[in-house]
């Protein structure tokens, strides 16, 4: 007997089919991760582990929650939270312009999930849009934890292969294989620049270096004086020396000053002086946040 | 004849010299130092010698007996408290009001009784009336004797009392002594005498154990190895008909195809500590006995336990801060609490159990030395190993054991070509010993388990591809086990911890530690 009915297919996780379906005795309306798990392969596969052991801790408002883990023989169903849409399909929704009170409200949600998920001590590392899950309320949640892993303790042994291209900040694609928390934070500043533009995607690089050429032509050339330790950095390599065209107005031309403000602290290349998730909600940007968004608690 | 009387006087005297001299305790335990010198002081003529036992008294008192009976029955019978030296005046005239207790003459008595119920079949006790007052002395010393032996009873008898108030049954010659308020007899050796004579009953209590009666017990008291016995399959046959995980860990397991939910285990565990936490402090459960209670649910795991030595030097535990940049995220609350509720990375492995009793620490005002005794390597391991157990009871591995897997895990990682870094070892110490605290470790599984913990930390530390297949077939050589049941043992491992694999960094840290300092 089956606890849920498939309602239809809403797409392919990085490890297996993602279901709409219903709860049969509540009829709520969840989200099916299956798994294949097969006994001559791998075992349970790093990204299901991840999302539930990693889930299984960060419970809150704004995170994406499990709800259940289903094992038989062959096969493990996780059961998510199901939220109407992801922030891309919201933008293709949205044939027009963003309302800049959605754009404040879904980057302190983001930022208040990330500054979540950070002090216990998880990174995301895959942060995009379309791994944020917009609900008919507007509550904006962090989703796919399928690449996070913990910190805490520094190795250098972190993947450098993480986070969509273009949301990935300038030392990892430089190679670096120790990276903290500001990792998402470049992501976040990306995610909102996207947001203020309506869903235009602020770096959409073609390869590695496309990508850091544009981060540099909007941010200048990073060297050893602005970011002591670049050159160290595994995939090195000199670029064309850009100057900061502090640009940042025709790039994000609906954004107010102290958006813009926020935005370049976001987008820092040097990852120490990247604005962490908890400083940025106190940023004067959210000053006029709507209450009813910054008092809801978890 | 006042020669031959002196004579016999000197010898008498030198004789008394010598009991006295070759009963003192050099380790301060009560021998039977007093019992020889009342004898020696009634039974005038009895050749007595140093060691002289408890049945040659009972022998003494059997020739005197009559006499006894006589003091009994014409002397106005007085009760003493055991007495200090220097206060019997004052535990005699406090006395009066406390109840008989009957004299036990039975000399050739057997003790039916565990604990203080005499048994007085032989001796026709009628005479001892209700409002009778015989003299009882637990010390076998009458207030009256001076002795200069009587100083050594006293540290041994310090607690003992004989204010034993007396239960009659009557038409029946068993009387039966209880013992009264918090005095026990335990351990004791008690004297039945009448004033001024010598002791009609003597006996010890030994006290009734089971463990004293259990065989097992009795052979691991003579160091004989106890074999780690955990369960009735060997393991060759186990990997033939292939293992069944879930049975191995206790634990719950799907039918035919049934999915299992484990919604429940989707708790966060910094809630569920707080619980425990909570529990704690409202139950004080925080002795050795209540957290083995915990332990015995198989789907609690040991992530809170107290025990002392988790108030070590917070050094080990605290958390490691970030070198990256400034900022660390430490588990806020936790940070508060996890003395009594974490798991403690130094519990289980202790890093001081290395040397065992064959060290002598000299500490001198400026510097501490110790001195390491050679020990052969085989009385070391027996000796942490007792530790160990005595520390652990409910473990089914030794230390040995213990150390030699982690080992072999370290030993895993390592590897020329792309091996796995020491977080994910560390980490997976944390998983395995948690399993092992929440006792689900035995003989059968524990390779297995070990791999498997070894195989998740690593999936959660970024090793994929080509690292994470090569990390398969070292542990599957190393461990001599096959791919499909270290594959289905993950799952399994995976719900003991009841996907609890997120650990804090102060979890990890103390092992990660001690696997750098010694590479």
């Amino acid at each position: 007997m089956q606890k849920y009915e498939k309602l239809e297919k809403i797409g392919e996780g990085t490890y297996g089919t993602v279901f709409k379906a219903k709860n049969k005795e509540t009829h709520e309306i969840v989200a099916l991760k299956r798994v294949r798990l097969d006994d001559d392969d791998e075992g349970v596969p790093s990204s299901a582990l991840r999302e539930i052991c990693l889930l299984k801790e960060l419970k809150h408002k704004n995170i994406v929650r499990l709800y259940d883990v289903l094992h038989s023989e062959k096969k493990l169903t996780l059961v998510f939270e199901h939220c109407d849409q992801d922030l891309k399909k919201y933008f293709d929704s949205l044939n027009g312009e963003i309302d800049l009170d959605v754009v404040k409200s879904f980057m302190y949600q983001l930022l208040r999930g990330l500054a979540f998920c950070h002090s216990h001590n998880v990174l995301h590392r895959d942060l995009k849009p379309q791994n944020l899950l917009i609900n008919k309320n507007g509550e904006l949640k962090l989703a796919d934890f399928g690449l996070a892993r913990a910190f805490g303790i520094p190795v250098k042994c972190y993947s450098a292969e993480v986070v969509t291209l273009w949301y990935r900040p300038p030392d990892v694609l430089f190679g670096a294989k120790l990276y903290t928390t500001s990792i998402d934070m470049w992501s976040a500043g990306c995610i909102f620049a996207e947001l203020a533009n309506s869903g235009r995607p602020l770096f959409p690089g073609s390869d590695v270096d496309d990508q850091l050429k544009r981060i540099f032509k909007l941010l200048g050339t990073p060297n050893e004086d602005t970011w002591p330790g670049v050159t160290q950095l595994p995939d090195y390599k000199p670029l064309p020396v850009y100057q900061p065209s502090l640009g940042l107005a025709q790039v994000v031309p609906r954004l107010p000053a102290r958006g813009r403000d926020l935005l370049a602290r976001l987008l820092t290349c040097n990852p120490a002086l990247r604005m962490p998730a908890d400083e940025a909600m106190a940023h004067a940007y959210f000053h006029d946040l709507n209450p009813s968004v910054k008092n809801d608690r978890c | 004849m006042a020669n031959n009387r002196n004579k016999y006087e000197k010898a008498r005297r030198r004789l008394a010299a010598v009991t006295f001299l070759s009963n003192i305790s050099l380790d301060g335990t009560f021998k039977d130092t007093d019992m020889c010198n009342i004898i020696d002081k009634f039974s005038v003529g009895v050749k007595l010698h140093a060691g002289c036992k408890p049945k040659e008294i009972l022998v003494d008192i059997n020739d005197k007996d009559c006499n006894v009976r006589d003091s009994i029955r014409n002397q106005k019978v007085t009760h003493s408290s055991p007495h200090r030296t220097g206060t019997d005046n004052n535990s005699v005239s406090s006395d009066s009001e406390y109840t008989v207790t009957p004299v036990k003459l039975n000399t050739g008595h057997i003790l039916r009784e565990r604990c203080a119920s005499a048994n007085t079949d032989s001796f026709k006790d009628k005479h001892v009336t209700r409002s009778r007052k015989i003299v009882s002395s637990l010390t076998g010393i009458c207030p009256e004797d001076k002795s200069s032996t009587e100083s050594l009873a006293v540290g041994r008898f310090r607690t003992s009392n004989t204010c034993i108030p007396e239960h009659h049954a009557l038409n029946n010659e068993i009387r039966i002594i209880r013992s009264y308020k918090g005095v026990s007899f335990r351990d004791e050796r008690i004297a039945f005498t009448p004033l001024q004579s010598v002791p009609c009953v003597i006996f010890s209590t030994i006290p009734y154990s089971k463990t004293v009666r259990n065989p097992r017990t009795e052979l691991r008291k003579e160091g004989v190895r106890r074999r780690n016995t955990s369960g009735p399959r060997p393991l060759s046959s186990i990997t033939d008909n292939g293992v069944d995980p879930f049975d191995l860990l206790g634990l719950e397991k799907e039918e035919n195809g049934q999915e299992i939910s484990y919604s429940k285990l989707l708790v966060p565990s910094r809630i569920s500590m707080r619980d425990q936490f909570r529990k704690m402090c409202e139950g004080e459960i925080m002795d050795k006995s209540n957290w083995k209670n915990i332990n015995k649910h198989p789907h609690v795991i040991a992530r809170c336990f107290s025990y002392e030595s988790s108030q070590r030097p917070v050094m080990a535990s605290s958390p490691p801060h970030s070198t990256i940049d400034n900022k660390s995220f430490e588990w806020d609350e936790t940070t508060l609490t996890q003395k009594y509720v974490h798991y403690c990375p130094n519990v289980l492995d202790d890093p001081e159990l290395i040397a065992g009793k064959h060290r002598t620490l000299l500490t001198f005002t400026s510097y501490m030395t110790s001195i390491i005794d050679y020990v052969r390597p085989q009385d070391l391991k027996k000796e942490l190993n007792d530790k160990f157990r005595e520390k652990f009871p409910h473990i089914k591995l030794t230390l040995s054991k213990l150390r030699s897997i982690k080992k072999e895990m370290r030993k895993i990682a390592k590897h020329d070509s792309g091996g796995i870094d020491l977080l994910s070892v560390a980490q997976a110490y944390v998983y395995f010993e948690k399993l092992i605290l929440a006792n689900l470790i035995n003989k059968d599984n524990r390779k297995l388990c070990a791999g498997a913990c070894l195989l998740l930390s690593a999936k959660l530390n970024d090793v994929k591809g080509d690292m994470l297949k090569s990390l398969i077939e070292r542990i599957e050589t190393t461990f001599r086990l096959n791919r499909k049941d270290l594959i289905r043992f993950e799952f399994a491992v995976l719900v003991a911890l009841e996907f609890g694999l997120h650990v804090p960094p102060n979890e990890v840290f103390p092992h990660y530690q001690r696997l750098l300092h010694d590479s």
